[in-house]
C-alpha cells in the first residue's frame, strides 16, 4: 500500500516536471546548475515553505541515479564497516501563473555489512531507546523521501501563502540472527506566509506539525540463540540511554512522536548584496512503549523530548564577473528523556554546530569558470547517561577548502573538476568512565571515544562531465574521498579501537535543466 | 565596513557563548546510586564471633551482566559507589578453615572448612529505594553426600532422546563408605509465577531470596516458619535396601536414571513402539545406572515411555503429585533435594495445600504437598532457566542453596550440570560444596555419567 502510494506520488512529480516545462528557459545559464552557488541558494530557500518564493528560480529540474560504496575501519562502533547505496533522486521547481511548485523525491536502497551493537537503523538518531545485540549482521534498507511544496501569490505578488508536505519512510531489516525489522514513517506538514513589505524587503513565518511512528521487531530463525546464554552475542537487549541497558524479549518496540515547529525569515536586497536570515524552533515528544517487563510492568519505557533551534544567514553578492556568498548556519538540538523505571531524566543528548561557508565564483560569458570555497565548522556532541554514569562531550573544529574548475568545450560540453581537503581537530574530548563496565560501554562508548577524539585529514575529488542531449543536459559524475585519522593514545579501556582510514567512491548519471 | 565588523562581532560572540562553557549544565537528573552491603552472621545457633573482615560480596547487575566484587571491612561493610540503578543479585560468602572454626566455636568440624553464604536476588535498587542491604550469613548444610550431576535439559527431540534420558548422579564426597539405603530424592514444588498478585498476601514479599514464592505460612494449618524451615515436595523417591545393601565407596557415585536403558540405541516404549536415535552422540547410555525411576507398578496411569530395566533396581515411590515418571523440568524451573530421615515420610510429615486454599474445606481434593524439614536435607540444588527474564521464584532458602545454576544452552541441549572438583586426595576427588550452586557447578556440553570436571 505504501509503495503504491509512493509510485503515485512519483508519477505526480514526474508530471510536474514534464517535457513541456523543460522548454522553459528562464533559469540561469544551462551549466550554472552545476555550480555550487546554485545549489547553495536553492537548498537555502527551497527547503522551507516560507522561503520557497524567495528562491528566485522559476524552472529547474534535475534527475539522477547513482551508486556509492563506503568502507574502511575508521568508523563508529555501530557503523557499517562496508556500505553500498543505490539511489535515485529528483528535484525541481516550476512557476505556473501565480503558483510556484517545488518538490523532491529520493529513493535509496542500502546494503550494510557486519553492523554490530545495534538492531536499529539510524546511526545518528538521538533517541536513546532501541534494541541491540553484540552480534554482527547485514542490513538491507529501503528509504523513500518525498517533499512537495506549493505557494500562491496574492496582492500583486506582495503576499505568498504556501503549503508543504514531507513524507519519509524507512523499511530496514537484517538477514542474520537476531533479525530485526524496522518500519518508520515521518510526516511533516508546513504552512507559511511571506509578505513583501517593501519592494526589496520581505519577511515570512511558517508553522509545522510533525508525526513520526517507528516500530521495531526482532525474530530469530535459530531459537537456541534467542534463549541461550551460551551465545550471549545473540541475546537481544534494550538500550535505555548511553549505557543503561537490559535484556529483553523480542517484543516490538514502538515509538510515537508528535511535534510542532515554526520558522521565521527575512530577506532584503542592499547595495552590498542580498541578505537572508532565517531561524526557527522545533519541539518533539516521543513515547516509547513495548512489552511489559519485570521492571516496567506497564510496557511504557519512557519519553524523549527534543528541542531544536536553528538559525542561518545567507549573503549573496555579485559584482561584475565575480559572485560572493556566505552561508552561516547554527543548529542546537537538545534531547532529554524521562525513564519510567527510574522515574527521572536519565539521558541527555545535545548537538550544536556553527558552520561558515564562504564561496567565490568567477563567471565569464555567463558561465562559471572556477569556484573557491571554505568550510569552517565548530561542532559539539554531548551524550550523558545518568544511571550508567557515562558522559561524553566531543568538541570538534574543522576547516576545509575546495576548488572547482569548469572547462567548457564546444557544443556546450562541460567538465567540472573539484578538489577539496579538510582537517578536523578534536578539542579536549571529555569522557567519564563508569564504575560498571558492560560490554556495550567498552565496545561502543569507549570505542567511539577514540573515534571522536581522533584528528583527521580528508581529501575529495569529483569529476562531472555534461553534454546537451536534446533540450536537457545529461551528465555523469564520479566522486571519491579518503579520510585518514590519527587515533590518540588514551587510558580509556576499550574492547577495540577504530581503524585509521575511511573511503568512499560513487558514480552517478542524470539529466538537468 | 561597519556592517562587516558587526557580522564578525556577532559571529565571535555566538561562538564564545555557545561553545565556551561546554555542556556541564546538562547533567541528567538521575545519577548513579551508592549501595552499602552490611553483612552479619546468623546467631540462631550460638553467639560466636566469626570474622567480619574479608567476606566476599558479589554484586551482579542482572540488566547488563556486570559483576563487582569487594571484601568487607572490619565492620562487615562493603560499599559500592556510583553504580547503576537496576535489578541486582547480591551474594556474600566466606569460607572458614576447620581450625579457625573449631577455635571460635569449640565445636568439632568434620570437613576441612565451612562456608557461610547469604544471598538476595532480584533486588530492584534505584534512587528511591533503601540501598543499604543487610545480608545475614547462614551456615550451609554440608553433607557427605552431594548431588554431583544433574541432567535435566534432555537431548534433541528428534535426533536425540528428548527428556527420556534425564538422570541424577549422587556422590560420596566423604572419606568413608556410605550406604545409599534409604536416601531420599525429592523434586520440590513451588510457584512459577514471576510477578504474582501480591495484594492477595499469599506470596512472600520481603525482598528476600524467596521473593514471590508461595508464603506457605499462610497455608491452611501451617506454622509460622512453614516458608523458611521447610521445603515442599511434588515427588519423593527412596533408595531401597536394609541399611547396608548399597555401599558407596568414597569418591564414587550412584546414577539415578529416569529410564535405565542405552539411549544411544533405538528405543522401544512400554507398548512396543520403537523410536530411532538419529544422533547417538547427543544422548547417554544409562543401562548401567544404579537405580531407576519406574512408576508403572505404582500408579494407575503410567506413561508409555516409562520402561523397566529389570537388571536395575527401582526406586521406591514414596509420594508423587501429578508426575508420572521422573520428569525434571527441562527449561530449568526446578529445585531438588536429597535427604535422610528415620521418620515415615508419607505418614509422619505434614501436608499443606497452597495458600490460596484458606479453609479446611477448600483444601479437600486439592494437591497437598509433603513438608520436608530443612534440617534433614543433606544437599539441595536450585536450578533456573538461562535467561534472567524467564527465571522463577526460588524454592530454596540460602542455608540450602545460596545460588542457582543452569546449563547455558538450556533445554534439549544435551548439557548437564556438573559439580566442580575442589581437590584430589590420592585418587579420590573432593567436590566443591560451598552451598552455593552458582559457584559449585559447571557444565558438561554432553552429559557424562560418572565424569568429573
Amino acid at each position: 500500500m505504501i509503495r503504491t502510494r509512493f509510485c503515485y506520488l512519483l508519477l505526480t512529480l514526474a508530471g510536474m516536471f514534464n517535457s513541456r516545462w523543460l522548454q522553459a528557459q528562464d533559469t540561469a545559464s544551462a551549466n550554472a546548475v552545476f555550480a555550487e552557488q546554485f545549489h547553495r541558494r536553492y537548498d537555502f530557500f527551497a527547503g522551507g515553505i516560507a522561503t520557497q518564493p524567495l528562491t528566485g528560480i522559476s524552472n529547474y529540474m534535475t534527475l539522477n541515479a547513482g551508486y556509492r560504496q563506503t568502507g574502511g575501519a575508521y568508523r563508529q562502533a555501530q557503523e557499517a564497516p562496508r556500505q553500498r547505496d543505490l539511489s535515485f533522486f529528483t528535484e525541481g521547481m516550476r512557476r505556473t501563473g501565480k503558483y510556484l511548485v517545488s518538490g523532491s523525491f529520493v529513493y535509496t536502497h542500502t546494503l550494510q555489512d557486519s553492523v554490530s551493537y545495534t538492531l536499529r537503523y539510524g546511526l545518528t538518531n538521538p533517541q536513546p531507546y532501541y534494541f541491540f545485540a553484540y552480534r554482527k549482521g547485514n542490513w538491507q534498507v529501503g528509504q523513500y523521501r518525498l517533499q512537495g511544496s506549493v505557494s500562491r501569490a496574492f496582492l500583486r505578488e506582495k503576499l505568498h501563502a504556501g503549503l508543504s508536505v514531507k513524507y519519509n519512510t524507512i523499511n530496514a531489516w537484517r538477514s542474520n540472527d537476531p533479525r530485526p525489522e524496522q518500519f518508520s514513517y515521518n510526516m511533516h506538514i508546513d504552512a507559511g506566509l511571506l509578505y513583501r513589505f517593501l519592494p526589496k524587503h520581505a519577511a515570512g513565518v511558517s508553522g509545522s506539525i510533525i508525526r513520526t511512528n517507528t516500530e521495531n521487531t526482532v525474530e530469530y530463525r535459530n531459537k537456541d540463540y534467542q534463549m541461550s546464554l551460551a551465545f550471549p552475542e545473540y541475546v537481544t537487549r534494550i538500550q535505555y540511554g548511553y549505557g543503561f541497558e537490559d535484556r529483553i524479549s523480542t517484543a516490538p518496540l514502538k515509538s510515537n512522536t508528535t511535534g510542532y515547529g515554526w520558522q521565521a525569515v527575512y530577506k532584503g536586497s542592499f547595495a552590498f548584496g542580498e541578505v537572508a536570515v532565517k531561524g526557527g524552533y522545533t519541539s518533539l515528544e516521543s513515547k516509547i512503549e513495548g512489552a511489559a517487563t519485570a521492571l516496567l510492568p506497564t510496557g511504557k519505557y519512557g519519553e524523549f523530548y527534543e528541542d531544536s533551534w536553528n538559525a542561518a544567514l545567507y549573503w549573496d553578492y555579485q559584482r561584475q564577473r565575480n559572485r560572493f556568498s556566505l552561508l552561516a548556519e547554527y543548529t542546537n538540538h537538545l534531547g532529554r528523556d524521562f525513564n519510567q523505571f527510574l522515574q527521572a531524566n536519565n539521558y541527555v543528548y545535545s548537538f550544536e554546530q556553527l558552520r561558515l561557508q564562504p564561496l567565490f565564483t568567477h563567471i565569464k560569458d555567463n558561465k562559471p569558470r572556477y569556484e573557491l570555497g571554505l568550510d569552517l565548522r565548530l561542532s559539539d556532541l554531548f551524550r550523558a547517561d545518568g544511571n550508567a554514569g557515562t558522559l561524553a562531550d566531543y568538541l570538534q573544529a574543522q576547516a576545509g577548502v575546495s576548488a572547482a574548475w569548469f572547462a567548457h568545450f564546444p557544443g556546450r560540453q562541460l567538465l567540472k573538476t573539484t578538489i577539496a581537503a579538510a582537517y578536523r581537530q578534536s578539542i579536549d574530548p571529555l569522557y567519564t568512565s563508569p564504575v560498571q563496565q558492560s560490554v556495550f560501554i567498552s565496545s561502543v562508548i569507549a570505542h567511539d571515544y577514540y573515534y571522536f577524539s581522533a584528528d583527521t585529514w580528508r581529501a575529495d575529488l569529483s569529476l562531472l562531465y555534461s553534454i546537451p542531449v536534446k533540450k536537457v543536459n545529461a551528465f555523469i559524475r564520479l566522486q571519491a574521498g579518503y579520510e585518514k585519522a590519527t587515533i590518540p593514545a588514551g587510558t580509556v579501556q576499550a574492547a577495540a579501537l577504530p581503524g585509521d582510514q575511511r573511503w568512499y567512491w560513487q558514480a552517478g548519471a542524470g539529466v538537468s535543466l | 565596513m561597519k556592517t562587516g565588523k558587526l557580522v564578525l562581532g556577532i559571529v565571535a560572540a555566538t561562538v564564545l557563548f555557545t561553545f565556551g562553557c561546554r555542556k556541564k549544565d546538562l547533567a541528567p537528573s538521575s545519577p548513579p546510586i551508592n549501595v552499602i552491603v552490611k553483612v552479619s552472621y546468623d546467631n540462631s545457633g550460638g553467639t560466636y564471633t566469626f570474622p567480619l573482615t574479608g567476606i566476599n560480596v558479589k554484586v551482579t547487575n542482572q540488566m547488563n551482566s556486570t559483576v563487582l566484587e569487594k571484601q568487607t571491612d572490619g565492620t562487615g561493610l562493603a560499599i559500592y559507589n556510583g553504580i547503576s540503578s537496576g535489578s541486582y543479585n547480591i551474594e556474600a560468602s566466606i569460607t572458614i578453615p576447620k581450625a579457625q572454626y573449631e577455635t571460635i566455636t569449640g565445636l568439632p568440624l568434620a570437613t576441612d572448612n565451612i562456608t557461610f553464604n547469604a544471598t538476595k536476588a532480584n533486588l530492584v535498587l534505584n534512587t528511591t529505594t533503601n540501598n543499604t542491604i543487610e545480608l545475614v550469613l547462614e551456615f550451609g548444610v554440608i553433607g557427605d553426600w552431594v548431588i554431583k550431576q544433574i541432567y535435566y535439559a534432555g537431548s534433541h527431540t528428534t535426533n536425540g532422546a528428548s527428556f527420556r534420558d534425564q538422570f541424577i548422579e549422587v556422590y560420596n564426597n566423604s572419606n568413608k563408605v556410605l550406604y545409599a539405603d534409604s536416601l531420599y530424592f525429592a523434586q520440590l514444588f513451588g510457584s512459577n509465577t514471576v510477578s504474582p498478585n501480591q495484594t492477595t498476601g499469599q506470596y512472600i514479599n520481603d525482598g528476600g531470596l524467596l521473593q514471590n514464592q508461595w508464603d506457605w505460612s499462610k497455608s491452611f494449618g501451617a506454622s509460622a516458619d512453614a516458608a523458611t524451615k521447610y521445603v515442599y515436595a511434588r515427588t519423593i523417591f527412596r533408595i531401597p535396601g536394609n541399611g547396608t545393601t548399597y555401599p558407596v565407596q568414597p569418591g564414587t557415585s550412584i546414577i539415578l536414571a529416569g529410564t535405565a536403558v542405552n539411549h544411544k540405541a533405538p528405543y522401544t516404549n512400554a507398548v512396543g513402539v520403537s523410536t530411532p536415535i538419529n544422533d547417538p552422540s547427543l544422548t547417554v547410555n544409562l543401562s548401567a545406572a544404579n537405580f531407576e525411576f519406574y512408576l508403572r507398578d505404582a500408579i494407575p496411569n503410567p506413561l508409555d515411555s516409562d520402561v523397566d530395566n529389570p537388571s536395575v533396581p527401582n526406586l521406591v515411590v514414596v509420594d508423587r503429585i501429578v508426575n508420572r515418571d521422573l520428569i525434571l523440568d527441562n527449561p530449568g524451573r526446578e529445585a531438588i533435594v536429597i535427604f535422610k530421615t528415620k521418620a515415615n515420610v508419607a505418614t509422619e510429615y505434614k501436608r499443606l495445600a497452597t495458600p490460596n486454599y484458606t479453609t479446611a474445606t477448600d483444601t479437600v481434593g486439592k494437591d497437598r504437598y509433603l513438608q520436608i524439614p530443612n534440617s534433614v536435607v543433606i544437599d539441595a540444588v536450585q536450578i533456573q532457566p538461562p535467561l534472567a527474564t524467564n527465571r522463577v521464584p526460588r524454592r530454596l532458602v540460602a542455608s540450602l542453596d545460596a545460588g542457582a545454576y543452569n546449563v547455558p544452552v538450556g533445554q534439549y541441549s544435551s548439557q548437564s550440570m556438573i559439580r566442580k572438583t575442589s581437590s584430589t586426595i590420592g585418587t579420590r576427588k573432593v567436590l566443591r560444596d560451598t552451598n552455593n550452586s552458582t559457584e559449585d557447578f559447571d557444565y558438561f556440553d554432553r552429559a557424562n555419567p560418572g565424569g568429573f570436571k
